[in-house]
């Protein structure tokens, strides 16, 4: 006879079994997906382990028994090579770049296929933007009343007919005549009634543009009486004087003069009479 | 046959995108020049944050770092600009104080802020720790990686202005120098 209690037995123990072993798989694949999450992206492996067993409220408490000047065993002084360790693996720990700037990444291809399309974009644009306006602007044109045919003449027409005009018109000539025989004639009656220096030297080169050098001479020699300081009436002198061929008469005249004044136009005219002469 | 290549050298270089432009000059570690670039063209590209991180990036290794608080502010919608707006952000504070500490002797205590790879982070990280030489107003700081850099900082006056100077020297050579 078959035992079906035991049967029984042995196989909810079979049943357990397997269910154990599935049940236990399953919780080790949940706790790997887990662990593995936790330490990817929980974990944080960088982080100060001082900062976590920091002792604050002993540090806090140490600080306010030495505010109560309570003596405490100093700690020995450290050496500066010592100083200068600790400070480096503080460096080490400490300065871990907390932030830092992440570059963009530009495609340059695509951006210059972005540029493309708005290139292609902005031609388009202003292609219409060109037919609006020119579109507009004849309808513009269409609505405008036109003004009727003026008759006069266009600036054409008017600028031959002008021509034609002066051409046909005779030239009129205007006579100047030179007013020097009055001119000399008020300026001395001037000079009579004043006796005014500059007045004869103003008639004396009158009288020397005129080409009539005796009288210039005559006229220069007489503003020379009356003020021998006036360099001009001196020039005009020996300038009237070379004229008349009197060369030497002339460089007298202005050396004597230079001597005095030391001048530099009197010494210009006497190079160029003493150049002249050689 | 010329000058449809001269067009398209010509149209090229007026169409091609600022981005582009300012990131080939930040490669090309064309700092002075991305930096007013992109202060140039920042109206334009207001709402690129490529554009706006490069821009800060470019003006953060000029002596215009005053102007990296512009795309600071604007760098809003993504992770890394978020950090990179507290970046250029904890910079300016850092040299902000900095200034305060140095004109006015304030204190800066035991002051705690990230620490960044940018010089006048150190700089900043020295000076808070006391770790400088004080010489003619000239504090002398070693750096704390490489033992061969110094930084000299200190204040440089003018008729209008007072001017931080940061002066960088490897192994006792002058190698460059930041005025803020």
């Amino acid at each position: 006879m078959i035992n079906t209690k035991e049967l029984e037995k042995r196989w909810y123990k079979y049943k357990t079994k397997s269910f154990l072993l599935l049940f236990s798989i399953i919780a080790i694949v949940i706790l790997l997906i887990y662990g593995g999450y936790y330490i990817l992206y929980k974990l944080d492996l960088n982080m100060d382990k001082k900062e976590i067993t920091k002792p604050t409220a002993v540090m806090s408490a140490v600080k306010r028994v030495e505010d109560k000047n309570i003596t405490i065993n100093k700690p020995m002084p450290i050496p500066t090579i010592v100083k200068e360790v600790i400070e480096k693996v503080e460096d080490k720990q400490s300065d871990i770049v907390s932030l830092s700037p992440t570059i963009p990444i530009i495609d340059l291809e695509s951006e210059k296929a972005k540029d493309i399309t708005k290139e292609k974009v902005h031609s388009k644009k202003t292609i219409k933007r060109k037919e609006t306006y020119r579109k507009k602007h004849i309808e513009k044109r269409k609505k405008l009343i036109r003004a009727k045919e003026s008759d006069y003449l266009t600036a054409k027409e008017l600028s031959t007919k002008k021509h034609k005009i002066l051409i046909k018109q005779d030239k009129k000539k205007i006579d100047f005549k030179r007013t020097t025989s009055n001119y000399m004639n008020i300026m001395k009656e001037k000079f009579n009634e004043n006796k005014n220096p500059r007045e004869a030297l103003l008639i004396a080169k009158a009288y020397y543009r005129a080409g009539n050098y005796k009288k210039s001479e005559e006229w220069a020699l007489k503003a020379n009486n009356l003020d021998k300081n006036i360099e001009e009436s001196w020039l005009l002198f020996a300038k009237s004087k070379d004229a008349l061929g009197k060369k030497k008469e002339a460089l007298k005249i202005l050396i004597a003069y230079y001597n005095q004044t030391k001048s530099a136009k009197v010494k210009l005219l006497i190079e160029k009479i003493s150049s002249k002469s050689i | 046959m010329r000058v449809v290549i001269f067009f398209i050298l010509f149209t090229s270089t007026i169409f091609s995108s600022n981005l582009s432009t300012l990131y080939k000059l930040y490669e090309k570690q064309k700092y002075n020049k991305g930096c007013n670039y992109a202060f140039k063209y920042f109206k334009k590209n207001r709402n690129s944050e490529k554009f706006l991180t490069l821009y800060g990036l470019s003006c953060l290794e000029t002596n215009n770092i005053n102007r990296i608080a512009i795309p600071m502010v604007r760098l809003n919608s993504t992770k890394s600009s978020r950090e990179n707006a507290s970046y250029f952000g904890t910079i300016l504070l850092q040299k902000q104080l900095l200034k305060q500490a140095l004109l006015d002797h304030k204190e800066l205590g035991e002051l705690k802020l990230p620490k960044t790879d940018f010089i006048l982070s150190k700089i900043f990280n020295l000076f808070v720790k006391k770790r400088y030489n004080l010489k003619d107003d000239i504090y002398i700081l070693k750096d704390s990686q490489d033992s061969t850099i110094k930084y000299q900082l200190y204040i440089k006056k003018t008729s209008n202005k007072n001017l931080m100077v940061v002066d960088i020297y490897k192994d006792s050579k002058f190698i460059k120098r930041y005025i803020y």
